[in-house]
């Protein structure tokens, strides 16, 4: 049965997309109606297409809110990864081999990390080549991970020797550098974006004070 | 909490002082005041608590791997490691402390896991138990660790400074936003008299100040956004 785009991200952010099917109709027949009787009432098509116009609006913001939500998720994604190599590092480089340190990083993780981790896990006992290292990175959509996932791989294949050592954590503190340049600038960005609302303040302010006045004056010429 | 009280009190009388200039409607300045004195009181002082508190918490537990560690190196011994941190700490962390002192160092530290619920306190315990299980030289040990508990620590200090900056930015603009509403007393005093007997204009105005009150809360969302991992940990 062929799926389509809406309902895999619907079932990719964990929701039923039956349910949401629904509520998306449900949506568009009230609009339907109110925009109909409205349009009745008045006897004005601009206010029943006014209306139709709002009902699409909602739906756009609506059925964009899943794609969203579904970038957010992939997004911390990445940034746990991230995280969990921090604390790979730390265990590598005290004595532990690659398959502790993955162990232990299950304790620092999510749900969902934990169980990728755990079939990462039970894949690389039963398979020794670099398929379940690549595997693991599919997970994420950064490219860099499937390079960290390698420099692992080669780690463990050639016995975990200084050199490789050396490399994985070029590689990692590369990542984690950006990273990190990335949620500055983030931060930074989320609070610069807030000066626009002040504004919009004002041009409210200043629509009610324009609307009062032409009202006033409107009163004044009837008046004359 | 009374210090967020206070700022509640002071911008509440000041939004609804600027409204009555601006309007002359006594009812509407008293809702208004209401409003922002009760969202102060209920909602912004307690994320603002809430934010703090964590913040705190790492700068501490920041510190306190770090002394420890040194201490660790210097002395040798877990015992007289944690003896060098007193009278370094806050009062609330020392109080903490005092509350575990029949326990072993080592119980010590395993219950200041609840004071600091970090993944980064739980990483430094799991090179602790590996150094108190093997030796070695702790520093080296922990050199990773010290790196990535800099790195964050570096990353709070960095969104605290761009909040504090952002935040003085955000009052400014908004300050001259209302300052338009209470100019207009005085500049269009001719038509004041009758704007703002308009219901059109009393509410129009107070949508505009409900607005900033919104404009606060997605503000604050946005300053207490700062992740440590294990603190209020979601995925």
């Amino acid at each position: 049965m062929r799926v389509n785009k809406l309902e895999k991200v619907i079932s990719f952010i964990g929701l039923d997309y039956k349910k949401e099917r629904l509520k998306i109709l449900l949506l568009n027949l009230v609009g339907l109606i109110v925009s109909a009787v409205i349009y009745v009432l008045s006897k004005n098509a601009i206010y029943g297409i006014g209306l139709f116009g709002v009902t699409v609006a909602l739906d756009y913001i609506f059925i964009s809110s899943y794609f969203n939500k579904k970038q957010m998720i992939l997004h911390q994604r990445n940034d746990e990864f991230i995280t969990i190599i921090n604390y790979f590092e730390v265990f590598i480089n005290n004595q532990n081999n690659v398959y502790q340190a993955f162990n232990k990083l299950i304790n620092y993780s999510s749900p969902w990390m934990s169980e990728r981790i755990q079939e990462f896990l039970l894949a690389i006992d039963n398979d020794k080549s670099l398929q379940p290292f690549l595997d693991f990175a599919n997970n994420f959509q950064m490219e860099a991970t499937k390079n960290v996932m390698i420099a692992i791989y080669q780690m463990i294949d050639q016995g975990e020797n200084s050199n490789q050592l050396m490399e994985f954590t070029f590689l990692f503190h590369e990542m984690s550098k950006s990273r990190h340049e990335e949620m500055k600038k983030k931060k930074e960005k989320s609070l610069s974006s807030m000066t626009v609302l002040p504004l919009i303040g004002a041009s409210g302010i200043a629509i009610t004070i324009t609307l009062s006045i032409i009202s006033i004056v409107g009163d004044m010429m009837n008046v004359i | 909490m009374s210090r967020y009280i206070y700022i509640g009190l002071l911008v509440g009388f000041l939004l609804s002082f600027a409204y009555y200039i601006g309007t002359n409607s006594f009812i509407f300045s008293i809702a208004l005041f209401v409003i922002t004195f009760m969202y102060f009181f209920l909602i912004l002082g307690k994320r603002f608590i809430k934010f703090s508190n964590k913040v705190k918490r790492f700068h501490e537990c920041y510190f306190f791997i770090n002394n420890f560690i040194v201490g660790l190196s210097i002395k040798g011994s877990v015992t007289a490691a944690l003896e060098n941190l007193k009278g370094t700490i806050s009062d609330d962390f020392q109080e903490e402390m005092e509350s575990c002192e029949d326990m072993s160092a080592e119980e010590q530290l395993t219950y200041l896991q609840k004071y600091f619920p970090f993944h980064i306190y739980q990483l430094f315990m799991d090179i602790f138990l590996l150094w108190s299980e093997q030796g070695g030289d702790i520093i080296q040990m922990s050199t990773h660790l010290i790196n990535q508990l800099r790195e964050n620590e570096e990353f709070i200090v960095f969104a605290e400074s761009n909040n504090r900056s952002h935040l003085v930015e955000f009052i400014i603009l908004w300050a001259f936003s209302v300052a338009i509403v209470v100019a207009l007393r005085f500049a269009l005093s001719i038509f004041f008299e009758s704007v703002s007997k308009q219901m059109l204009f009393q509410v129009g105005v107070f949508i505009v100040f409900l607005f900033i009150i919104a404009s606060i809360e997605v503000m604050s969302r946005r300053m207490v956004n700062v992740e440590i991992k294990g603190a209020n940990y979601e995925s």
